[in-house]
Formats: C-alpha cells, structure tokens, sequence
C-alpha cells in the first residue's frame, strides 16, 4: 500500500491565506466594536430617554393632579412647587374630595421636584397641608424654591437620574403649561470625542393642571 | 515495525468549543430578549395607560356634551374608541338634596351639584384611568331678593329667610334662626360686562345673577369673601315705572272753579294761561304746552330745541313726582311754594311767595329763547295763584300716625310715628333720624309710602316694622338722591328706588326684606336678609346649563 503523498503549501500560498485570514479577522473586529460601540451608545440613549420618559409621565400625573392657582406655584430651572389633590393616606382617604359648599377641589399637600445639579437626579418632595384647603390662597407651610436644596435625599423619591434641565418654558395656556425636559449621559467607551460620548434626549410636552395653573 | 495506515485519532475541541460558544449565545440572546422584553412590557404599559387615560377623557367629553344637551347622559354612559379598542364608562351622581351628599365611598358633592366619573380601559383591561368632572347645574328662574346695577359688599352678607316660616311671636334678635334658609339669597346685576359685583370681606349665602352676556368674571371678591353659585341671566330684569297715585282728599273743597283766561302781552306769539271749568289749567307757549290737572298732575312739552329733541315730562306738582318720558329733558323744580318748568325756546317759573310768574318773551329768537336766558316776569292773577297752589300738601312733624293723604315735608326725629292699617302715602320728603321711628303695628299691614323728593332712614331702628313681614311695609322712591339707610332689628320693608343709588350703612346695620334699584346698591358693615315671601323684586332666569366646578384625573 502507497501512501500518498502529502503535498506542502508553499510560502506564497501561506502568505495569501495569511492575508486574506488576518483581513477577515480585522475586519471582523472592527465591526465588532462599532457594533459594540452602537450596542452601548443604543443603550445608554434608552436608558437617557427612558429617564426622560420617566420624568415626564410622573411629573403629569401629579400636575395632573395639581394646580398652582392664586400664587402657590413656584419654578425655576431646578425647582418646581405646587398643591396637589392626592391624598395624603390613601388607605383612609377618598380618591378626590371636594369642599361641600363651593365644590371646588380640596387641596392636601404641597409636592415638589428638584433637580440636585451636582448628581442631575430629580426627587419629589411631598408635605401634607394642615388643615386641607379648597381655597389655594389659604394653603400655608410651602416650602420656598431656596429650601429645595437643602431637603435631605432622603426625603425624597427618586424620579430620574441623568436629568440636566428640567423647567416651564412660559408657555401655557389656562389649563396647561409646557415643560422641557433633557436628559444626558456619557457612552461608558473609550476612544470617543467628548462630543460623540455625550448621548441627549429632549421632551417638549404641554402638561395639563388639575386645576388651573395660573402662577 | 507495525504501522497504521491512519495517524492516532486525537480529541477533538469542536465540540466544546461549540458547546462553550452555544452557553455565550444562550445567554446573550437572553439578555437581549429579556431587556427587549422589558422594555416591550414597560412601553406596552404606557401605551395601554395613555390608551384608557384617553379614553376616560373622551368618554368623560360625550358625556358631558350629552348631560349639557339633555340633562342626562343615558346614551353617553359607556363606549369604545374604534382606532385602539379601549372602553369607556361614565357614571353620574347627583345631588338633589338642600345640603352635601356623600355620593361615592368618602366623597361628597355640594347640593346642585353632579359629580360625572369616567373609568377608561386599555384594549387588553390592564390599564385603568379615570377622569371625574364636578357640575353645577344652572341655578333655573328663581325670585330675585335684591337689585341693582352695581352691588359693592364691605365686610357684609347677604341671606335669605321666610317670614311666614318664622315662629309665632318670635322676638328675638334678628330672624328665628328656623326661618333662614340656607343658599337661597339672590342678588342679581342686570349688567354683563365689566365688573358690577364686587364683595370685600363679604358673603352671599347665596347665589349671584348677573346680566346676559357675563359669567363669573363680572364677581369680584377680594379678602375672605364668598359666593354660591353665579348664573347668567337671559334676559334683564326691568323694574316697572312707579306709579305714584292719585289720592282724593285735599284739594277737593271749595267753591267749583270758573273757565278763566289769561295773557301777559299782546302778542300773538307770547304766553297764555286759561282754566277750564273743571278746573284744568293749560299754559300755551308757542311749541311749549303745560297742562295741570286740579289733581296736581301735570304734562309738558316742547318742540326740537337746537337738534337735542322734542321734551315731554309728566308727574304731579302736589307730590313732586317727576317722569322725564324724552332723552332730552326739561329742567323741572317743584317745591310746595314754587314750580319751574325749563325747556330750550321757552320756560315758566311760578312763584307762590312772590306772586309772579316769569316766561321767555314773545319771540323764539335765539336772543328771546329761554335756552339762551331770555327772561320776562310778570304778576300772577289771583284765580293762576289758587290754581297752581291750591291746598298744597302739608308738613308733618312727629306726628303721632300718617293716614292716607299727600304730604309735603315729614321728619320723624323724636318718637314713634304709627302708621295705620291699609295706608298709601304720599310724601315729598321723608326724613327719619335722631331716634324718631316709623312704626307698623305688629297686626299692621297693606302700607305703602311714595316718596318723590328726598328719603333719609338714619339711626337703629329708625324703621320699626313690628309685623316683621316685609311685604306689609312697602317703600317707592321715584327721586335720585342717594338714599342712605341704617337698618334695624325690625327694619323689615321692600325698597324700590329705580332712580337713585341705596347705602346700607351703620355698625350692625341689619336690613330684612327686598331691595331694587337701577343704580349702585352698597352695603357697609351691614346684613341684608331676603325675606322670600316677599316674592322679591323680580325674576331672572339663569340660562347656564352647567358649570364646571372642578375636574381632575386620577
């Protein structure tokens, strides 16, 4: 029996398939980390917006629920103050109440967000009214828009993270004002420009007050 | 040596390898389904959230356009939106009852009122919102207990109560506590626009009509100030012309009067006085006719005096009673010594004290026109003097009772002044001040005082109405001078001054009855109560169907 003869490759054959396999494989790796690069860059933009998305549908629910009538709104960029409807024990109380001789909303509590700009995190503040009014003009104990700053975290829920500008733009009509929400985060990647890194979602929503929210 | 034909198998990595590579991409495509699915589940839920929060709003919308149109919402009560499947349902509690009804588990709604809720459902029922509307429905035609063109409140408050509801022989302060009845005051503006309502520190325990074409920015409170409901009115509330009549008595003795006749000057173009045998008097001036009835009651007219119109007046020289019937009008002065009738080309003064009588001359030139200053003065003749003067009305002072009859001059300022059963009076000038008190028995009734020239009621109970039912003391007063009055605890009696502008003053000042005037109502420190049996000073009806009193989503 013969063996038959194994046949070599020579160095030319050696250097095409040396070439041909290194371009496949940096080829390879560079899409690689493009993909990688959109994947992370995908992520950290839903995650921006989704922090975004976050703060916008909580921010409606409680105006929804508010109202900033007779001067008891307060905003500026980082802070926003009004009265809301919520109840404050939802175990005892009613849903909604109203005031029995003029039917107006009863207002129960002050509730408030603020954006600490050191961690760009949006926390809502709450602090039941005593007594409950249906007269905003007669709610007392708000806080001030410079108390904000100094409430310990603690206190606060935590809405969203990542927020950088949070405001009224002026905008509104007599059920409702606009907001400006933006979000922004850094793509967890080196070998970015600063540029490329930052990843920003911006929301324009016109939010409808409860009750009115004249300031 | 033996050999094979084939090398020694070795172990192969392949299966490992791929085995390795399978476990990686298990749990990538884990991780990215698990994430996607997340974030699926958390966009599905906002997706169905936003669907039932729309959909409570448009089912909330139809309902509301239905219960506006009908009063009810039978046909809006449940539906779906077509482009996303989810369901809608309203449910509507209504409050008929005089007072706050819990309507739902801890929430109550103020009487009048109906609470509409809206539940909204996703497609798929994982979604639920609500949106609830809190109505007022229109206030109706109700009886209107005060009005005026502008109401201004300091630190007052309006109520209302039923005099035949009160106990009998009530005495207490004020009205029996059982007799007031609660958000029933009416206070009503025929004015629509600007702001004609204003309370400061005040209260209507009531409701608030103002004139077609307003709402609710024409109400102004400032301070702790309250208000019930405000309506709009479709169509003004007009108070009718005051009649002041004509009473028998007086002037009715004597020897019958005589046809006279009577011209100052020759000229055909001057004035003339002549008296018919029943003793009607006519003054002929060119285009100026006056005609005055024994009675006391006059006419007089003028033709267009420099494009401001033809003039005509009426009313009655024994009671001062002036009717401008023209938007130009004479200048009219009538007192119990003296008449003057003022037009534009001719006028006439009678003077009783100086037994003269003074006309424009016999031209109507622009030089000779009365208008212009054209003066003339001549004697009366004795049968003019008797005629224009004749029994004129006397002043009373302190009188112990005013039957029926004309009065000229009555101050009321020490005692009590009674006033019989079935009285109408008519008085030129009413004052009552300094502690003097008009007074209706507590079985008193059916009285009625016209007053013509001026009406003062100053000091605590300066009306003393002890039938405490404000409909047997009725007060008209056709003159323009503001008419201040300090109320009491028996100031009960309707007040119709069409003409002139109403102050309710004094500490305490305490007012029961109705009120009307077509100038500005103003109450300092003072509680008006509306007495219901009175049936008040008019009707308005609201046309509003519903008012929006508060809504919220939840």
């Amino acid at each position: 029996m013969v063996c038959r003869q194994i046949r070599g490759v020579t160095i030319a054959e050696l250097l095409i398939v040396s070439v041909l396999f290194f371009s496949l494989l940096s080829l390879a790796t560079m899409f690689m980390m493009r993909g990688k690069r959109v994947s992370v860059k995908t992520e950290t933009l839903c995650r921006v917006q989704n922090e975004a998305v976050k703060l916008t549908r909580k921010l409606t629910q409680d105006l929804n629920r508010g109202t900033m009538k007779d001067g008891t709104g307060q905003y500026d960029l980082n802070g926003l103050i009004f009265l809301s409807s919520r109840p404050v024990d939802p175990d005892t109380e009613a849903e909604i109440a109203f005031d029995t001789t003029t039917g107006k909303i009863v207002w129960k509590q002050w509730v408030a967000y603020y954006r600490d700009p050191t961690v760009n995190q949006v926390r809502r503040f709450s602090r039941p009214l005593t007594p409950y009014v249906s007269r905003p003009i007669e709610a007392t104990g708000s806080w001030v828009l410079p108390d904000l700053p100094g409430l310990p975290p603690k206190e606060g829920l935590m809405v969203a993270e990542d927020i950088t500008e949070f405001f009224p733009t002026g905008r509104m009509t007599d059920t409702a004002m606009e907001f400006t929400i933006r979000a922004q985060r850094e793509v967890p990647l080196g070998n970015m420009t600063d540029k490329e890194k930052l990843v920003e979602v911006e929301i324009s929503t016109m939010i409808r007050m409860g009750d009115g929210m004249t300031p | 040596m033996k050999t094979s034909a084939f090398p020694k198998k070795k172990r192969g990595m392949i299966l490992p390898a791929i085995f390795c590579i399978m476990i990686v991409l298990t749990f990538l495509v884990l991780a990215v389904t698990t994430q996607g699915t997340s974030s699926l589940r958390q966009v599905s839920h906002n997706v169905q959230s936003d669907q039932a929060y729309y959909a409570a709003d448009a089912g909330l919308a139809r309902a509301l356009a239905e219960y506006e149109a009908t009063g009810d919402i039978a046909g809006g009560a449940s539906g779906e939106i077509e482009s996303t499947g989810a369901k809608y349902s309203v449910a509507l509690y209504s409050n008929d009852t005089d007072g706050p009804l819990e309507v739902l588990e801890g929430i109550s709604i103020p009487s009048n009122t109906v609470l509409v809720v809206a539940t909204g459902k996703s497609d798929s029922t994982l979604a639920t919102r609500r949106s609830a509307v809190l109505v007022q429905r229109g206030l109706g035609t109700v009886q209107v207990g005060s009005l005026a063109q502008n109401i201004l409140a300091n630190n007052s408050e309006f109520f209302a109560f039923d005099s035949n509801a009160e106990a009998p022989g009530y005495s207490g302060d004020g009205v029996d506590p059982g007799s007031i009845l609660s958000r029933e005051a009416v206070i009503a503006t025929n004015e629509g626009t600007g702001t004609p309502v204003t309370l400061n520190d005040s209260a209507v325990n009531g409701n608030i009509l103002v004139g077609p074409g307003g709402d609710n920015s024409q109400v102004k409170t400032t301070g702790d100030s309250t208000v019930g409901q405000i309506g709009t009115m479709t169509e003004k509330i007009d108070l009718p012309p005051i009649e002041v009549p004509t009473l028998p008595g007086n002037d009715d003795t004597g020897m019958p009067p005589e046809p006279q006749y009577f011209k100052p000057t020759a000229d055909s173009d001057h004035v003339s006085f002549s008296q018919s045998a029943d003793g009607t008097l006519t003054v002929t001036n060119q285009c100026f006719s006056c005609v005055i009835k024994p009675d006391g009651s006059f006419t007089v007219s003028e033709g267009d005096w420099e494009n401001t119109g033809t003039k005509q007046a009426s009313g009655n020289i024994k009671t001062g009673e002036i009717n401008h019937q023209t938007s130009s009008h004479f200048d009219i002065e009538i007192t119990d010594s003296k008449v003057k009738f003022g037009g534009g080309y001719h006028g006439l003064i009678m003077d009783y004290e100086t037994g003269m009588f003074t006309v424009d001359g016999p031209s109507n030139e622009n030089a000779d026109e009365w208008g212009h200053g054209s003066r003339q003065t001549y004697a009366m003749p004795d049968w003019l003097t008797s005629t224009v003067f004749k029994n004129p009305p006397p002043d009373l002072h302190n009188p112990d009772e005013i039957p029926t009859g004309y009065y000229d001059d009555v101050v009321i300022d020490a005692g009590k002044t009674k006033l019989p059963d079935s009285t109408t009076v008519v008085i030129r000038d009413l004052t009552i001040e300094n502690g003097g008190q008009l007074n209706l028995p507590a079985d008193g009734k059916d009285v009625t005082i016209y007053v013509t020239g001026s009406l003062t009621i100053k000091g605590d109970d300066a009306i003393l109405n002890d039938s405490r039912k404000a409909s047997n003391l009725k007060i008209y007063y056709t003159g323009t001078e503001p008419v201040k009055v300090s109320g009491g605890a028996s100031a009960f009696m309707t007040l119709i001054a069409p003409d002139a502008p109403i102050t309710l003053e004094g500490n305490g000042s305490t007012f029961f009855g109705a009120l009307a005037t077509n100038e500005t109502l103003e109450l300092n420190d003072a509680l008006f109560y509306y007495d219901v049996a009175t049936d008040g000073v008019g009707t308005g009806t609201d046309g509003t169907t519903m008012t929006v009193l508060a809504r919220q989503r939840f």
